[in-house]
């Protein structure tokens, strides 16, 4: 067995890790007071120590997985071990939360605002990586050809937009609102943001083009018109999304904090993520059910099918001098295929129908 | 033990998470050395096959065997071997020891060529040919008919159009009142669908992705099913049946077919967004569909925790069936638990098969 796959060497060597982090922990644990009292110490340094030992236990887990388990899942049920994997790294991720949860707000310095500030960008990367994963495949190749062709088509045209948004103060302020999540702000971005595209560089998009290569600029125009539009929405849905997480996230420091004063939070880290899944399946089930979010999904549905219409006539046109049938051809394919099929059923039906007169009429006479 | 400053159990915490990256190290081992994890064993033979389309029939498992053949219609959404998932939480295998002559339609994997293939198509050329080719075969005036999810749909409005070939219908988490069903607390895909462009998505695919619709049902319970799923499968994977089951249950779910746009388009269009089969203003092949033409006895099955089709767009059917014989019942069950569960082989399979078997003279 090569060294990468001396799975139970790695698991015993781990398991080895585990039982001393333990002891550390046990000999810490045991007489925190006492410890506390000698060196004057404060709750929160106390605090840290007794949790060194499960941070050095998640690291060290972490390391475990990333480096040895993932190259075996590659050969075996890859995309239900990509799921576990990615299920038990945002367990862990959670986990690291809780610790500096319990740790800000059980402190004399309680400070869940300062708490909130520094997890806010890494709670909404942990949900994103966790979640993004989850898109239909498609999705995500899509999401990666519409990056690629955007990059592609907005090259040129790069040195043009960038001065045009840097000098943009208002966009730039709203924008960094709406980083911290205030959809308001965002909309209103997004707004300003397509009306000076429109008033600007959309008719640019939308003018007529003369030239030998008109069909194929008018496309590109075009693809890249959509593009924007399906950012846009895409942007709106994403912030609609993370407005309700981060919202969630608020709603459990807090509701956490006047748990502890009532001394019925959650005593470990597993009911801690019991309680915090439940929040947020239930936030989104809120959203869920609105009509303004109906609405929403299928204008990005929308955005995004328009987009891939407009990307696949330009592929179609950039392909055409090659000699392969594009998808309008195959299309016209089927079609005849489909009218010759049924065309032979109905004839079929025709010829039993007629059998069946004939062995009637030869039973008779 | 409780931390003197602190209301957090850390030892039992400490303990949790030890025991939780025991059982995920375990897991992976037992993953890595699982062996059966197939399903669809159930022993049968290819009966009839029509452009994509195979039946099956089953080979019978009871000493006396109903002389009425039922034919199972499944969903276009995800593959029929749901019904025999595993061996021992099969429904086709519980229904064929309980006595029932079982076919069952496999819809196949429609691809860009499928692109035209319309309502019509499934059920006046598919099931319509599909029945004929039964009745002719078994030398049966008539057949019974069980009809899953959208299956179900398809096997109520085949039998409202012909209703002398069917002797019993039984529908099973079967969308009928996509009004209801929008109404209804977790009728997340009835609200959703309501303002899709689904003539631009018809439009730009031609044939739909499976996972398109698959990432729409995973996103209905957003945490549950992608996130909590995965992490709670830890405390079991130890156990290697546990985890077969799993990996059975993760492929059927991955294995999600494509959809041929055109009978999407019309689905989605006329039934979930118009409700035109409740309003008795579906058609198909310029016949109208009047579901007061069901006359023979129905079974209606529902699971009242269903967050895909809610028993709310369900429950209405049997207000619009011509029938005097009709029944109604639900469990404590969601969708996929109507098929996999341990209530499922107990109860819901001997129910269908006894509700069948009376019903045969």
């Amino acid at each position: 067995m090569s060294e990468n796959m001396d799975f139970m060497g790695m698991y015993f060597e781990t398991q080895r890790k585990m039982f001393d982090y333990w002891q550390d922990l046990m000999n810490v644990a045991v007489t925190p007071k006492d410890k506390a009292q000698d060196k004057n110490k404060d709750s929160n340094s106390d605090f840290e120590e007794n949790l060194r030992p499960t941070q050095e236990m998640t690291k060290q887990w972490f390391e475990f997985n990333d480096q040895y388990l993932k190259n075996i899942s590659k050969v075996f049920f890859p995309l239900q071990f990509d799921k576990i994997f990615s299920g038990a790294n945002t367990y862990q991720n959670l986990n690291k939360i809780w610790e500096d949860l319990i740790k800000t707000i059980t402190g004399k310095d309680s400070d869940p605002i300062t708490f909130y500030n520094k997890w806010i960008e890494n709670y909404q990367k942990l949900l994103s990586s966790n979640f993004i994963f989850y898109l239909p495949e498609q999705v995500q190749n899509f999401s990666k050809k519409f990056i690629e062709i955007y990059s592609l088509s907005t090259d040129t045209s790069q040195k043009f937009l960038h001065p045009w948004l840097e000098g943009s103060q208002t966009l730039q302020n709203l924008l960094a609102k709406s980083i911290t999540g205030d959809k308001t702000a965002y909309i209103e971005f997004v707004k300003l943001w397509n009306e000076k595209f429109s008033s600007t560089y959309g008719k640019i998009f939308n003018m007529p083009i003369f030239s030998m290569n008109r069909e194929l600029m008018q496309k590109q125009m075009h693809s890249i018109n959509a593009s924007i539009s399906f950012i846009n929405t895409m942007s709106e849905f994403f912030a609609t999304m993370a407005k309700v997480s981060q919202e969630t996230f608020e709603k459990i420091i807090k509701d956490y904090q006047e748990m502890l004063v009532k001394g019925n939070n959650p005593k470990t880290f597993k009911e801690f993520y019991e309680y915090w899944w439940k929040q947020n399946e239930a936030a989104y089930h809120k959203l869920f059910g609105t009509d303004e979010f109906s609405k929403l999904i299928s204008q990005v549905m929308d955005a995004g099918v328009n987009f891939k219409k407009e990307f696949d006539s330009l592929l179609e046109n950039t392909l055409k001098f090659l000699p392969y049938p594009t998808r309008t051809d195959m299309d016209s394919l089927y079609r005849t295929l489909d009218d010759l099929k049924r065309e032979v059923r109905a004839l079929k039906k025709e010829v039993i129908l007629l059998k069946e007169i004939k062995a009637n009429t030869v039973t008779i006479s | 033990m409780m931390l003197p400053y602190f209301p957090i159990d850390l030892e039992k915490s400490f303990d949790e998470l030890l025991e939780y990256q025991k059982k995920f190290i375990r897991g992976i081992d037992v993953l890595l050395n699982l062996k059966d994890t197939e399903s669809n064993k159930t022993p049968k033979e290819l009966f009839y096959k029509e452009d994509k389309m195979k039946v099956f029939h089953y080979k019978p498992l009871a000493k006396k065997v109903s002389k009425v053949p039922t034919l199972i219609i499944y969903a276009l959404v995800n593959r029929q071997y749901m019904m025999d998932i595993q061996q021992d939480r099969s429904v086709i295998k519980n229904l064929l020891e309980l006595g029932l002559d079982l076919y069952i339609i496999d819809w196949g994997y429609p691809t860009a060529q499928d692109k035209y293939v319309t309502l019509e198509d499934y059920i006046d050329v598919y099931i319509e040919n599909t029945v004929n080719e039964i009745l002719k075969r078994t030398d049966s005036t008539k057949l019974n008919i069980i009809g899953v999810c959208q299956g179900g749909t398809f096997s109520a409005i085949y039998t409202a159009l012909n209703p002398e070939k069917v002797k019993n219908l039984v529908t099973m988490v079967t969308p009928i009142d996509f009004e209801a069903g929008r109404m209804a607390k977790d009728g997340f895909l009835f609200k959703w669908s309501k303002d899709m462009n689904v003539d631009n998505l018809v439009d730009a695919y031609g044939v739909i992705p499976g996972q398109f619709l698959n990432g729409g049902f995973d996103f209905l319970k957003p945490f549950q099913l992608m996130l909590n799923k995965y992490v709670s499968i830890v405390d079991n994977l130890e156990n290697p049946d546990t985890a077969a089951n799993f990996i059975r249950m993760e492929k059927w779910i991955l294995d999600s077919p494509d959809q041929s746009g055109e009978a999407f388009r019309r689905f989605i269009k006329e039934l979930y967004q118009e409700n035109r089969l409740i309003k008795g203003t579906f058609e198909i092949g310029g016949r109208v569909v009047d579901l007061k033409n069901i006359t023979m006895p129905v079974l209606s099955i529902c699971g009242d925790e269903d967050h895909i089709v809610p028993p709310e767009s369900t429950r209405p059917f049997l207000d619009y069936v011509g029938s005097k014989d009709k029944e109604l019942v639900s469990y404590p069950i969601g969708h996929i638990g109507m098929y996999v569960s341990s209530k499922s082989h107990r109860v819901i399979a001997p129910k269908i098969a006894e509700w069948l078997l009376k019903r045969e003279k």
